[in-house]
């Protein structure tokens, strides 16, 4: 009995003296072992010599019997109080240790220790071996001693002297530890382990793994707290033109090129880049995870571009209507009534109502009407199908009329009517994206209407045809491929001097259709 | 009750295979009214929608292509013209037809060819490439399956696309299975609720992705054991019984399976009926892997403790301890 208490008090003071030695891990913390419990498995040929012994670890360990399950009957007992739930492990949630270290979880053991005593030699030999918490024996050797009282007092001094625990406990729990790369369980859990030094790693999904080493001493529970830090994930975006910049709730994270560090939680991102569409999406960051997304940005819709020249090319059918003016230097000379003796336009006078006795003055002749195209166009060339103009204009201009009495008599030219037809021309034009430019060379007829009013005269009508040469030269931008507005100039050149030159200004509005008559084979329109 | 769910949910589950069909149907119905009321551009996302459901139906393509040919968008047209004429049967009754209206649609294209937009061919490459040498699918809908969605967000519209859906069909089945595999000295793959709801995620894309019958019956098998694994795991015991049951039968190639339906009925109070499956069990471990005898005998005495039959629970752990 003195032993067991010197025995007793030598554990204290090794206790109370290793207590305060630092260790490496700064969160690890000693603490007396006080609530791990051991199962015994006793056996032997003698079982007198076996109760004997039995016994005598019972009162080795009296003050804490409690915990030392050395009868099958504090077995029991301890089954019964201590029916936990099914251990994860059956579940998946967390790696399956051993079976034995399973059932020391399951039921919260921390040590077997399984002895064989042998009396047989008049001696009580006891071989053990110490099965800690991993499954795993730690410690197996033999005790000779002359009584099994002996022995058993032996192996308590031996035990508990050459093992300690480590309780670790991690916030959030359920966090499963290795120590010596072997799986003890999860947070909180406590184990034994024989003197030394030990690695352990702690994980838990969704959060960095945590290395390190515990150092344990015989008698002492060594505490080892963490608390996890949430991991964060990254972003990255892929395939964005070069120069891209990524947003993330409307912050600017600057070029795409690198991975973004972020809290894990949704965000909502935005990549623009010059000349590209922007593109929104959201991401979810999960800790640890690298969410790519693929942001190929599609080139912006301006002006010039939103369909190919090809598209506009097909529609060959171009039909054009549009307001045209026209600004003409003309004498008019020789337009004359339809009668067999007509009036005469001779000339336009000057501001004293004269003009030359041989040729005509011209005047500057503002028109205004409507013109009308439609055409066949190639990709580049196209051909005229029908053109042509109807002008009007009130020049209040001084002119001189040849009555069919001979005389030259002054009157006024109050209207001009003008219809030009142009059944010969041909177009060239280019793509620009949208716009098309064109030019167009040609020939057409002219018929010129002119209304006279004189007071030496009744009002007369004076009338001319000629043909002219033309040029014009335009633009067309196509809102569709169907659609378009245009501008245009153009200039004619009378065969006869008497009408100058035509300048004219248009603008207008245009359709453009492929196959208007029907003649290919085109798809169903129903299906 | 219990026999009533798991015929409903033997009814439910191969339905599913045939919804990707449906969709397509649906689609091209759509499209074609669309189409019919002169609507082109609403029938040419109605069937691209069809094509990316199944990019094998030849007939999806001739009616893109009629849409692009409507909408005077020629090369665009010529282009799947070509696909159909690839695709369709030789004695398809309209190949005349479409040969003829593709030509009127490549005079018409002049020198314009239809290249696949920028866009499309980038998110492309990004796909490949992580099919190759990335994941299939990730936390947060990434990995390979995110870059399809973009490619399918672009309106990539292909045959080829039926390879692609078959390769990262089998790459998110490969993740799958591979997670459904015990390692080490595990009895049941360990995988947590949230594992368990990414591979009902992961499932779910390989079953927007199958064509191929058979992987999407198995598809519909393995859903039996994520239902079971997220019913288990989310305390869902009653019906997690049902479900492991199922699961059980649906996928006799999964031995683990059994572990599943014992935990489940002993969480629900099966005690008896777990007693019983887990000495069934334990024949077939002795014959097929008697390394997890000690850890069956561990769950019996679990069991005979909630049976209170202490005695025994404690003889039971101690089989194992000693």
């Amino acid at each position: 009995m003195l032993r067991f208490l010197q025995i007793l008090i030598f554990g204290w003071v090794v206790a109370l003296s290793t207590t305060s030695a630092a260790q490496d891990a700064p969160s690890a913390a000693p603490e007396s072992i006080g609530s791990e419990v051991v199962y015994w498995n006793i056996s032997g040929s003698d079982s007198k010599a076996v109760e004997v012994f039995r016994s005598s670890i019972g009162q080795a360990l009296a003050g804490e019997a409690g915990r030392h399950l050395l009868t099958e009957a504090t077995f029991q007992t301890f089954v019964r109080e201590n029916a936990g739930p099914v251990p994860g492990c059956f579940l998946g949630v967390e790696s399956c240790p051993g079976a034995q270290a399973l059932v020391f979880a399951t039921l919260g053991l921390s040590l077997a220790i399984h002895v064989k005593l042998d009396t047989s030699s008049g001696r009580s030999r006891a071989k053990y071996a110490i099965i800690d918490a991993r499954g795993s024996v730690s410690k197996e050797s033999s005790i000779d001693a002359a009584t099994p009282r002996d022995a058993a007092f032996s192996i308590v001094r031996e035990v508990f002297d050459a093992t300690g625990a480590a309780q670790f406990e991690t916030t959030p729990v359920a966090a499963s530890v290795e120590i010596d790369g072997q799986p003890v369980g999860a947070t909180p859990v406590l184990a034994r382990l024989p003197v030394g030094k030990h690695a352990y790693t702690l994980q838990l999904p969704n959060f960095a793994v945590v290395n390190g080493e515990v150092e344990i001493r015989s008698g002492v529970t060594e505490k080892v707290k963490h608390s996890f830090e949430a991991l964060s994930g990254q972003l990255l975006i892929t395939d964005a033109p070069p120069g891209a910049h990524v947003f993330v709730n409307d912050k600017d994270y600057g070029e795409v090129a690198q991975a973004i560090e972020l809290p894990p939680g949704t965000y909502a991102i935005e990549i623009k880049a010059d000349g590209y569409e922007s593109m929104r999406d959201a991401a979810t960051i999960t800790p640890g995870v690298e969410s790519r997304r693929s942001a190929p940005l599609s080139a912006e819709i301006g002006l010039f571009s939103g369909f190919g020249p090809e598209a506009i090319a097909v529609n060959g059918y171009i039909f054009r209507l549009g307001f045209e003016h026209g600004i003409q230097s003309a004498s008019f000379q020789d337009a004359r009534t339809d009668s067999d003796i007509p009036h005469e336009l001779r000339s336009f006078t000057d501001e004293n109502g004269g003009f030359p006795a041989v040729g005509a003055l011209d005047q500057t002749i503002h028109t205004n009407g409507l013109r009308v195209d439609f055409s066949y166009n190639f990709r580049n060339i196209g051909i005229v199908l029908l053109s042509m103009s109807y002008l009007l204009g009130q020049p209040e201009k001084s002119v001189a009329v040849t009555t069919p009495l001979g005389q030259d008599e002054v009157g006024t030219l109050v209207g001009i009517q003008r219809l030009q037809l142009r059944p010969f021309q041909v177009s060239y034009r280019e793509f620009y994206g949208n716009f098309v430019p064109f030019a167009e060379v040609g020939m057409g007829m002219d018929f010129t209407w002119l209304d006279v009013e004189s007071e030496f005269f009744n009002p007369v009508t004076l009338s001319q045809s000629e043909g002219f040469l033309g040029l014009g030269a335009g633009v067309q931008y196509f809102m569709t491929p169907n659609y378009f507005a245009t501008v245009r100039y153009g200039i004619q050149g009378y065969f006869d001097a008497g009408l100058g030159v035509d300048h004219l200004l248009y603008i207008g509005l245009g359709a453009a259709f492929p196959n208007v008559f029907g003649f290919d084979a085109e798809p169903p329109e129903k299906l | 009750m219990r026999h009533f769910i798991v015929a409903i949910l033997l009814l439910i589950l191969p339905a599913a295979v045939h919804a990707e069909a449906f969709d397509r149907e649906a689609a091209v119905k759509s499209g074609n009214t669309a189409y019919n009321s002169g609507d082109y551009a609403t029938a040419l996302r109605w069937y691209t929608q069809a094509i990316q459901a199944d990019p094998n139906q030849a007939t999806t393509y001739r009616n893109l292509a009629r849409t692009y040919f409507w909408q005077d968008q020629y090369a665009a047209a010529t282009a799947f013209y070509d696909h159909y004429l690839r695709l369709a049967a030789a004695d398809a009754p309209d190949l005349e037809q479409v040969k003829a209206e593709r030509k009127l649609a490549s005079t018409r294209a002049g020198e314009d060819v239809w290249t696949i937009p920028d866009n499309q061919r980038l998110a492309r490459q990004a796909l490949d490439t992580e099919l190759q040498n990335g994941k299939a699918f990730s936390e947060g809908g990434g990995g390979a399956w995110g870059l399809y969605e973009t490619l399918i967000r672009t309106g990539y519209v292909q045959p080829d696309l039926a390879q692609l859906k078959s390769t990262l069909t089998r790459r998110v089945l490969d993740e799958f299975e591979g997670l459904l595999q015990p390692q080490g000295n595990d009895l049941v793959p360990q995988l947590s609720i949230e594992a368990w709801q990414l591979q009902s995620q992961r499932l779910a894309a390989a079953r927007a992705v199958v064509l191929d019958p058979t992987l999407g019956a198995m598809i519909d098998r393995r859903s039996t054991v994520v239902e079971a694994g997220l019913a288990l795991l989310g305390g869902r015991t009653a019906k997690a019984v049902d479900l492991a049951k199922l699961a059980r039968k649906e996928n006799p190639d999964l031995k683990w399976i059994p572990w599943y339906e014992i935990v489940a009925q002993t969480r629900a109070g099966a005690h008896e009926a777990a007693l019983e499956n887990l000495e069934s069990f334990s024949r077939q471990l002795r014959q097929e892997n008697p390394g997890q005898l000690p850890y069956a005998t561990t769950m019996k005495a679990i069991i005979l403790q909630r049976l209170e039959r202490w005695d025994d629970a404690a003889q039971t752990f101690e089989i194992v301890l000693n």
